[in-house]
């Protein structure tokens, strides 16, 4: 079955959005061609659809490779990445969506650096907070505006606390 | 002292693991191969992770703190006797170095697969050990840490360490108050400066003195104690490379040591067991110098991590060692039999964030993925597991063992590929980055080796080419639950594509 010609996809890689322009796609062949960065690409998959560890041929040259990726994330030559359809419409605070600067443990925050409508790049430091009786910095997981800041100095939070929202 | 136990040469029919995780789940994989039950614990949010029902019969501590439950002495002494078991394993960390929990354990009639109560406090004081150590002609390193803080004194006492000296304020930490002298001329200045900078900075100018060790390693050496007098060693342990004074890379031989150096170290390992009357598994941790002098640090009474690589390259099982010690049997092989085969390695995967100050990390496992062929893997999380930070943020050990070094190294990066547990961060592509640094391929491996090299061990960028990989992955397996349906778009037709 042929699928989708010439479409756009918008996903969101490592917190960057990012076109893919789909060629061609058959999932049950499991045959996909795009073009991505500028430069045409060509694969086909070798192993079953719902296994997370994918085989993959790349037409081009036929050299295999091995993609894993469950839900969100995924590895490619040991590198972590994560990748995921680009949301158009972003929920408030609360979640532990894309662009949600959130806790990762019950602790103090030290330092709040920004403000609502700030712009940041991604790496930048946001908040400084104590856990587990060291220092830990949040960074912006990607470039943004500073849409919230559920937090304040000298605070105690919750582990899993959108901390500051960020919208790309 | 002696080894006498009251049960010994009783058979052991039951034991419980009185502790979690890979270690619980380890440990009972010995009991069932020696024919023994075995009894796990865990907590009520544990019930989903395999350790909580790896044993044949499983118990549940409740909720609650670590100090209600795990390190709850009355109540794992009560499931003990509700359960009728013969010997305890403490396993590492939590009860496995605590006296009063031996003593309790031998109050009440059940063995402790560990040593005495007595070795235990013994070791336990950092202090008194050293001073034992020294009396006993191990190597200790050098150093004063008395009150008398006169110049005079100072002086004395640092030409008796020699040099280098660390000069190092008792109150200190970031490195102030700290000096390094490379000759005794500078004593004196070095001192007064590090007295000033520490009375700033802590409000007390007190000094300690120890000789510096620039590039240090630590080496530790496997012991094996019997109750009828035999103490044999399982060779070295280099666990150089290290993150936040944690080990996370250990292999099996060191490079570092010669023929020589090794049966002296190991030597003196096996001297100090004896001299303690120890019993059971236990590791004497040194620190080398790069002139090959070598200082003891401490002895741990107790399994330790990254005892595995020992099991690999001698190819004795050291928990069937312990069980086997604790009912009164002999070590099963001879000291002169043993031979270290083969290289071993084995890393800690941990769900942390290196490029975040090593930030423990918290989630769900969606993918953990199967370790190949020949690769053990130390695990105590499954798929869909939730990593919590109640606990140590250690999620597996992998360990390779190959004929030579730079086989066991290129395996082992293969082997973390196959293992990514997805979901949450890991320090697994960290890992790599250590394995394929230059340095740690030449064996040329400090304690301070990852801070030393930091700005070589940072994040590696993907290519678009990579980045294309995982866009075709992506589209290929229909991975779209993320799918924002409320947003016109040909795409919602994939939905069809599902199964």
């Amino acid at each position: 079955m042929d699928l989708g010609i010439n479409m756009k996809k918008t996903l969101t890689i490592n917190g960057n959005k990012t076109e893919v322009k789909v060629l061609d796609l058959n999932q049950t062949n499991g045959v996909v061609s795009f073009e991505f960065e500028g430069k045409n690409y060509s694969f086909s998959r070798n192993s079953h659809r719902n296994n997370p560890s994918i085989s993959l041929t790349d037409s081009l040259n036929n050299m295999n490779h091995n993609v894993v990726l469950c839900e969100d994330r995924a590895v490619v030559s040991g590198l972590d990445l994560s990748i995921s359809t680009y949301k158009y419409q972003r929920s408030g605070a609360g979640g532990a969506e894309e662009g949600a600067m959130v806790s990762p443990m019950p602790g103090k925050i030290l330092k709040v650096s920004v403000k609502v409508g700030d712009s940041v790049k991604k790496g930048d430091a946001l908040i400084i907070m104590e856990a587990m009786k060291m220092e830990h910095t949040i960074k912006a997981s990607s470039d943004g505006e500073i849409t919230a800041v559920n937090c304040e100095e000298g605070s105690l939070v919750d582990g899993g606390l959108a901390l500051v929202d960020i919208a790309q | 002292m002696t080894n006498s136990n009251n049960k010994s040469n009783q058979k052991i029919k039951r034991i419980l693991m009185a502790n979690r995780g890979e270690i619980a789940c380890r440990v009972v994989r010995s009991c069932r191969s020696l024919g023994i039950e075995a009894v796990t614990l865990y907590t009520e949010k544990e019930r989903e992770l395999p350790h909580a029902s790896a044993g044949d019969i499983s118990v549940c501590l409740g909720e609650g703190s670590l100090a209600e439950t795990y390190l709850n002495i009355p109540k794992i002494i009560d499931i003990c006797k509700q359960y009728k078991i013969d010997a305890v394993h403490p396993g590492y960390g939590f009860l496995s170095e605590n006296s009063q929990f031996a003593k309790t354990l031998e109050d009440n009639d059940i063995i402790l697969i560990g040593p005495s109560a007595a070795s235990m406090d013994l070791m336990g004081d950092k202090k008194a050990s050293k001073i034992s150590m020294e009396k006993l002609g191990i190597p200790v390193i050098p150093g004063y840490h008395g009150d008398d803080q006169s110049v005079d004194t100072l002086k004395v006492e640092a030409k008796k360490i020699g040099t280098p000296l660390l000069i190092k304020a008792t109150a200190g930490g970031g490195g102030k108050g700290m000096r390094v002298v490379y000759d005794l001329s500078e004593v004196e200045e070095a001192l007064e400066s590090a007295k000033r900078e520490a009375m700033n900075a802590f409000g007390n100018d007190q000094v300690l003195l120890e000789r510096y060790i620039q590039n240090p390693r630590h080496i530790e050496v496997q012991v094996l104690s019997d109750s009828h007098g035999n103490h044999c060693h399982l060779f070295e342990r280099e666990c150089s490379i290290q993150r936040r004074h944690q080990k996370i890379i250990e292999e099996s031989p060191s490079v570092a040591l010669s023929e020589e150096l090794r049966a002296k170290m190991t030597a003196d390992a096996t001297k100090i067991a004896g001299h303690i009357n120890y019993l059971g598994a236990g590791t004497i941790e040194y620190i080398l110098d790069e002139d090959g002098s070598y200082y003891f640090l401490e002895m741990n009474t107790r399994l330790q991590v990254e005892h595995p690589i020992t099991e690999a390259v001698t190819g004795i099982d050291l928990v069937k060692e312990q069980i086997r010690i604790a009912q009164g049997e002999s070590i099963s092989f001879e000291q002169d039999e043993l031979k270290q085969t083969g290289h071993a390695l084995e890393v800690r995967l941990y769900a942390e964030d290196p490029d975040n100050n090593f930030l423990p990390s918290i989630g769900k496992i969606s993918y953990r993925g199967f370790a190949g062929a020949g690769v053990r893997l130390d695990t105590g999380y499954n798929d869909k597991n939730e990593v919590t930070i109640d606990y140590d943020p250690m999620l597996a050990k992998v360990i390779v063992h190959r004929n030579s070094r730079e086989e066991a190294i290129n395996d082992m990066k293969s082997a973390l590929l196959e293992i990514p547990y997805l979901g949450v961060k890991t320090n697994r592509e960290y890992l790599s980055r250590v394995l394929s640094h230059p340095k740690f391929l030449e064996g040329v491996t400090f304690t301070h080796f990852v801070k030393t090299y930091e700005n070589d061990l940072g994040p590696v960028e993907m290519s678009n080419d990579q980045k294309a990989q995982a866009v075709a992955a992506y589209l290929l397996t229909g991975n779209f639950q993320d799918y924002d349906s409320s947003t016109a778009s040909p795409w919602e037709s994939l939905d069809g594509f599902r199964n």
